[in-house]
C-alpha cells in the first residue's frame, strides 16, 4: 500500500519511514503543505498521513484543499501536537477520517494505519477473494482454510490485488503501489511475483488471472477457461 | 443589614429628627407670639384698669369701679402694701402669687410683672400681670386671664403636626425606600453578572446603562477590566497550548525513533547509533525550550536593577559568537560608544546575544554584520544584518513567542521562536524596548534602547 506522509520534524520523518517501510508500505515524503498537496493531486495515494503546523500550506488547508479538489476518497490520518476538544474537531471536519495525537506509540499509528485501510476496502480484518483470505493482522494467507506463508512483498502484492477485485490493474499501477523504486518496464519483477503468489494460493489459475495487454485481475469466482 | 434599608432608614431618622426640631421650634415660637400677644393685651388692660380706679378713688367712686371692671372679661385684684386682698372680682380671691425676693424688689419699684402660676386643681392656667397702682402708694394692681385661647390653638397645632410628622416620614420612608432600591437595582445585577463570570464564559460582560451616572461608570469600568482579564487569560492559554506543541514535537520524534527501532531484535550497531542520536538531538532542544520556557517566567517577575558597560557586553558576545561568525566568513563591524546602562549584565548579554544570533543565522556566507551603540538619552545598540530581512507582513509578529518566520521555517533555521520574545521581554523589565525594522538596503535591524545607569 502506497502512504504519503507529510511532515516536517525531520528526525520524525526518518523513522516514521523506516518503521513503515519495514512493515511493507511504500512511503513518499512531502515537507511542506504546498509540495504535500501537489504530490497527493498528482498521484493515487491508499493513505495521507497529514502534519497539522507545515511551513508554507498549514495541514488543515491542505486536507480541505484535497477533498475539495476530488480526492474525497483517500483517507487521511491527521498527526499533531494539539489535543484539544476544538482542535480535533476542526481536524475532522476539514476532511481528516482520523487524529492521532503526538506523541504517539508507533503500534498505534500501525493500528489506526490499519484501520482506515480497513474502512476504506469495507472489509474486516480479512480480505476474502473466493477460497483466498488473507489476514491483515497476522500478513497471513490462506487457501480453503489452509494457512500459507507469505514473504512481505507476496504479501503487499496479494493485499493490493486483494482490495480490488475483479479490477484489471495495470504493471506500473501495481509498481507504484508495492514497489518503492522504479524499476525497468522491461523487468518481469512483478511476473515473477505473481507467479509466486499463483503457485502458493491458486496452482490451477482460476483466480489470478493475466489479462493480455493490459495487466493481471483477481477473480472473486473462479474463471472459465476464456483468459489465461 | 442591606444598604437600601439602611439608607432608608438613616433618612427617615434625619427626617424625623429635623420635623420634630422644626416642629418643636414652630410650636413654641407660635406659643411665644400667642403670649406676647396676650400679655401685650393684658398691659393694655392694666392700664385702663389702673386708670379707672385712680380716677374713681379719687372721686371715691369705688363702687363704680367694681361694676365697671367686673364686666370686663378677665378677673382682677388689688392688694394693699402688705400684700393683703383689698378687692377683686367675684367668684373667688386670688391669692398674693408667689414672688422671688428680686421679684418683689423689682415691683416696688415700679415694674410690671408676667406671671404664669401653677395651675390649682381641675383649673385652667392663667396669665396674670401685676403692677403697683401708682408709684409711692403700696397697692398693687393684678389681672389675671386664662389661657384658654392659646391652648385651644396649641393643642390644635400640637395634633396637626405630629400627623403630619408621621405622613411626611411614612411618605419619605417609602420614597426613600423606592429611590434606593431603584439605584441600587444595578449592583444586584452587576453582581449577578459577575457570578456567571468565570473561566469558560469569559466573554460575559455587564449590560451598561445609558446613564451616565456612578453605576453606569462602575459598569463600564468592570467591563473593560473584564476585557482585559479575558485577553489576559486568552494570551496565557495561547502560550500554554504553543508550549505544549512545542514540547510535544521534540518527544514525539524521540518516541517513535525509539519505538521503530526496537520493533526489531537484529538491529545493527549503525541503526542503534542512529537512533541514539536522534533522541540526544530532540533531548538538546527540549533542555533549551525548557530553558527559554523557565526564563520566560522568571522574566515576568521584578527584576532588580543593574548595572553594566554595553561595550564590554558588546565585545563579549562577539567573542562568543566568533567561531560561527568565522564558519560563515562573516565580517563584523563593531562601533559601540562607552556608556553605562541600568540592566544586570546577564540579561543584557542575553539580549545581545539572541540578535547576534540571528544576524549570524540569517546572513549570507561572506556577508557583513554591524553593531553600533550610541547614548544620549537613552543607550541605544543596534544590530544589522544583510540577510533576507523580515517580510513586511511578519514584522509585527516576530515579537510573539514561538512565532517563526517563513524564514526560519522555510529554510530550516534551527530556534524555539522564543528568542525574541524573550529579549523584549528582558528589554521592556529593564525599562527599554526593543524594536525591528527593515533596513533601507537590505536585511533585518534590529534597535534595543535602555535607560542609561544613574551615577557614575
Amino acid at each position: 500500500m502506497r502512504l504519503l506522509l507529510i511532515e516536517d520534524e525531520k528526525r520524525l520523518v526518518a523513522f516514521l519511514r523506516k518503521g513503515l517501510r519495514e512493515e511493507s508500505y511504500v512511503v513518499d515524503v512531502a515537507t511542506n503543505g504546498k509540495e504535500g498537496l501537489e504530490m497527493a493531486m498528482s498521484a493515487e495515494y491508499d493513505l495521507v498521513i497529514l502534519d497539522i503546523a507545515l511551513p508554507v500550506m498549514d495541514g488543515l488547508t491542505v486536507c480541505r484543499t484535497m477533498r475539495e479538489r476530488g480526492k474525497s476518497a483517500t483517507p487521511v490520518l491527521m498527526l499533531t501536537a494539539r489535543d484539544r476538544v476544538e482542535d480535533r474537531v476542526t481536524g475532522l471536519d476539514a476532511g481528516a477520517d482520523d487524529y492521532l495525537v503526538k506523541p504517539f506509540e508507533f503500534d498505534e499509528l500501525l493500528a489506526r494505519i490499519r484501520a482506515l485501510l480497513r474502512r476504506r476496502a469495507a472489509g474486516g480484518e480479512e480480505l476474502v477473494c473466493g477460497p483466498i483470505g488473507l489476514n491483515l493482522k497476522t500478513h497471513k494467507a490462506s487457501r480453503d482454510g489452509h494457512a500459507v506463508e507469505l514473504t512481505a512483498r507476496e504479501y503487499s502484492l496479494l493485499e493490493f490485488l486483494m482490495r480490488r477485485p475483479d479490477e484489471v490493474i495495470t504493471r506500473s499501477r501495481i509498481a507504484d503501489h508495492v514497489w518503492e523504486f522504479p524499476f525497468d518496464s522491461e523487468s518481469n519483477v512483478i511476473d515473477v511475483f505473481i507467479n509466486r503468489l499463483r503457485s502458493k494460493l491458486d496452482p490451477k489459475r482460476e483466480y489470478l488471472s493475466t489479462v493480455r495487454g493490459e495487466g493481471y485481475r483477481l477473480r472473486s469466482k473462479p474463471a472459465m477457461g476464456d483468459d489465461e | 443589614m442591606s444598604l437600601r434599608v439602611r439608607l432608608s432608614l438613616w433618612y427617615s431618622l434625619i427626617l424625623f429628627v429635623s420635623l420634630l426640631a422644626a416642629g418643636s421650634s414652630g410650636y413654641w415660637r407660635i406659643q411665644h407670639v400667642l403670649m406676647k400677644q396676650m400679655d401685650h393685651d393684658l398691659s393694655d388692660d392694666l392700664k385702663l384698669v389702673r386708670k379707672i380706679y385712680v380716677e374713681e378713688k379719687q372721686e371715691n367712686q369705688l363702687e363704680q369701679f367694681k361694676l365697671t371692671v367686673d364686666n370686663m372679661d378677665f378677673r382682677y385684684a388689688i392688694f394693699g402694701a402688705g400684700h393683703e386682698f383689698l378687692t377683686g372680682s367675684e367668684g373667688g380671691r386670688i391669692p398674693f402669687p408667689r414672688l422671688t425676693a428680686e421679684e418683689l424688689d423689682r415691683l416696688k419699684n415700679g415694674a410690671t410683672l408676667y406671671e404664669t402660676p401653677e395651675p390649682e386643681r381641675d383649673r385652667m392656667p392663667v396669665r396674670q400681670i401685676l403692677s403697683p397702682v401708682e408709684p409711692g402708694s403700696g397697692e398693687i394692681l393684678l389681672l389675671s386671664e386664662p389661657m384658654e385661647r392659646i391652648d385651644y390653638v396649641m393643642v390644635r397645632l400640637k395634633a396637626v403636626s405630629l400627623v403630619l410628622i408621621c405622613l411626611f416620614l411614612i411618605l419619605s420612608a417609602a420614597g426613600g425606600w423606592w429611590m434606593a432600591g431603584n439605584a441600587l437595582a444595578p449592583i444586584d445585577e452587576i453582581v449577578r453578572t459577575a457570578r456567571q463570570i468565570q473561566e469558560s464564559k469569559m466573554s460575559l460582560r455587564i449590560p451598561p446603562r445609558e446613564l451616565r451616572d456612578e453605576t453606569g461608570r462602575l459598569i463600564e469600568t468592570l467591563n473593560s477590566m473584564l476585557d482585559r482579564i479575558e485577553s489576559s487569560f486568552n494570551q496565557i492559554r495561547r502560550f500554554t497550548q504553543d508550549a505544549a506543541h512545542e514540547l510535544r514535537t521534540p518527544l514525539s520524534s524521540i518516541l517513535s525513533a525509539v519505538d521503530v527501532t526496537l520493533r526489531r531484535k537484529d538491529r545493527t550497531p549503525e541503526e542503534y547509533r542512529e537512533a541514539l542520536e536522534a533522541v540526544r538531538g530532540e533531548t538538546i532542544r527540549l533542555q533549551k525550550l525548557a530553558e527559554d520556557l523557565l526564563t520566560i517566567a522568571r522574566t515576568e517577575q521584578a527584576a532588580e536593577r543593574g548595572r553594566v558597560e554595553a561595550a564590554g557586553a558588546c565585545d563579549r558576545v562577539v567573542k562568543d559568537l566568533s567561531p560561527q561568525m568565522e564558519a560563515k566568513q562573516l565580517n563584523c563591524e563593531i562601533r559601540v560608544e562607552p556608556g553605562a546602562v541600568s540592566i544586570q549584565e546577564e540579561a543584557l548579554v542575553r539580549v545581545i546575544r539572541n540578535l547576534l544570533d540571528n544576524a549570524v543565522k540569517f546572513s549570507p556566507a561572506g556577508g557583513t554584520v554591524q553593531i553600533t551603540g550610541s547614548k544620549n538619552d537613552a543607550y541605544t545598540i543596534e544590530v544589522k544584518d544583510d540577510g533576507p530581512g523580515i517580510p513586511n507582513g511578519e514584522l509585527p509578529n516576530i515579537f510573539e513567542r514561538f512565532y517563526r518566520g517563513s524564514n526560519a521555517r522555510n529554510n530550516d533555521v534551527p530556534g524555539s521562536g522564543l528568542g525574541l520574545a524573550i529579549a523584549q521581554a528582558i528589554a521592556r523589565q529593564a525599562g527599554g524596548d526593543l524594536t525591528a525594522e527593515n533596513s533601507p538596503g537590505s536585511g533585518a535591524l534590529f534597535r534595543l534602547r535602555l535607560p542609561l545607569a544613574a551615577g557614575r
